[in-house]
């Protein structure tokens, strides 16, 4: 018990910077995804050749690597963000590669002639994207974007290396002040598994109905 | 200067590789354990792997490595165990839970009629994972353990924050000596670039003939794209 409440002061803290630094980059990955997207899906060499890069590339850099540049590369250039905003950020940059092929996925769940015809009506291509297809996505696209999540409040404890005090950063505090290994780690993994285990099992179940709907 | 600094990352680069292929071997022999496991007709059984994937797949990587290194550092050290074998145990735990359930929905792919052809035929439970189960899926297995090495690339950067000198520590303690840190990190991001983009090459071309050899191929890019798709999904560690 004595264990339990010595640890609550620096586990506590760091759950709520975990869901802030988990929302935040899960809101610039939706959003950055969905430009990478949309950029991919205009068939202009132009504009898809630079997403198709980016994509491409950043998805061959560690999370680790791409968090330091940002952090610390963006320094050197004069850009100095805060370690939390830095996480937000990279981890966001680094998640939204992946969110863009999820977005891609279900752009081509959409007939080719539906583009046409909103052209033919004269929609933008822009407007064909975002009154026609988009919408069209929604529901393919909102498991694996529940999934990405889950896999950012993971992603968080990364944060702890720039030093933004989520949960592991507290719990790595209680470790070197206390000696105390044991407690830390069951309350952090502990608290983990309770958080993610049903999600996921949730967005799976979603992820089912989903394919049934669509099957029929 | 830059081929001085890349003499070094180089050094730090085997080392990243050296972990993520013991990693990757181990994580291959765990997960396909956990995914006969996970076919099995006992329940007990069945209920240990689900038990095993669930867990180490809510876990972060760093978290378990952290965990391990402050908790039993000193201890392994006094072993003989190095942080590189750390690294390794701790990554083969998380990445072998990923791999498990991948393996599954490839076993899971071959249909109930089979189990119950081979087992009206007189075979066992290991005779039919052995000669029915296993030759259909294997093929499929061959992408989706590809895919799982690049994730484990990645994520073995992971293992420089317990004092394994793989290349992004190799990376921090040059900058804490040129103070370079854009230029030295991209280098770093280009490495990880060159070793992993030939090898999504070869998963994309090999998941095509799997793809075109168990009948399923795609008619269409569209068709194309979705397959790949689901299956790089599934693979995202971390």
């Amino acid at each position: 018990m004595d264990a339990v409440q010595s640890i609550l002061p620096y586990i506590l803290p760091g759950v709520l910077v975990t869901l802030e630094i988990s929302v935040g980059a899960w809101v610039v990955s939706a959003a950055l995804g969905l430009v990478l997207a949309v950029m991919r899906d205009t068939r202009k060499p132009l504009i898809t050749l630079p997403a198709s890069i980016s994509v491409e590339v950043v998805r061959a850099v560690p999370q680790l690597v791409v968090l330091y540049i940002v952090f610390f590369g963006l320094g050197t250039l004069g850009i100095n963000l805060d370690s939390l905003t830095a996480a937000i950020v990279g981890l966001g940059i680094s998640d939204a590669v992946f969110t863009a092929e999820y977005y891609r996925a279900g752009f081509l769940t959409v007939a080719p002639k539906q583009r046409d015809a909103g052209l033919s009506l004269g929609l933008k291509p822009l407007q064909v994207a975002r009154y026609v297809i988009i919408p069209q996505t929604i529901p393919f696209v909102v498991p694996p974007l529940l999934n990405s999540f889950v896999g950012l409040m993971k992603s968080a404890t990364l944060a702890s290396a720039v030093g933004a005090p989520e949960i592991l950063y507290g719990g790595r505090n209680y470790m070197e002040t206390t000696g105390h290994v044991a407690p830390a780690a069951v309350a952090i993994m502990g608290l983990y598994i309770i958080a993610t285990v049903p999600l996921t099992r949730a967005v799976r179940s979603l992820e089912k109905r989903v394919q049934m709907r669509t099957r029929v | 200067m830059l081929s001085k600094w890349l003499g070094i990352l180089g050094g730090g680069f085997v080392v990243t590789i050296q972990v993520s292929a013991m990693t990757l071997v181990l994580s291959i022999l765990v997960a396909a354990l956990l995914a006969m496991m996970s076919v099995s007709p006992w329940r007990p059984v069945r209920g240990l792997a689900s038990a095993y994937v669930d867990t180490f797949r809510s876990i972060p990587i760093l978290a378990l490595a952290i965990s391990v290194y402050y908790g039993l550092g000193a201890t392994l050290h006094h072993l003989g165990i190095e942080p590189l074998g750390t690294a390794v145990a701790v990554l083969t735990a998380i990445e072998s839970a990923y791999l498990a359930e991948l393996y599954r929905s490839a076993l899971e792919a071959i249909r109930r009629p089979q189990w119950d052809a081979a087992s009206s035929l007189g075979l066992g439970w290991l005779a039919t994972v052995r000669h029915v189960i296993l030759p259909q899926a294997l093929p499929a297995a061959i992408p989706i353990t590809l895919n799982m090495a690049i994730a484990i690339i990645k994520d073995s950067s992971l293992v420089s924050l317990i004092a394994v000198s793989e290349i992004t520590l190799v990376a921090n303690q040059l900058i804490a000596e040129t103070f370079e840190p854009t230029r030295i990190y991209l280098l770093v991001a280009l490495l990880y670039v060159a070793l992993i983009l030939p090898l999504s090459q070869v998963s994309r071309r090999i998941e095509v003939l799997v793809a075109r050899r168990l009948g399923l191929q795609a008619r269409t890019d569209q068709e194309k794209t979705l397959q790949r798709l689901s299956i790089q999904a599934e693979a995202r560690a971390g």
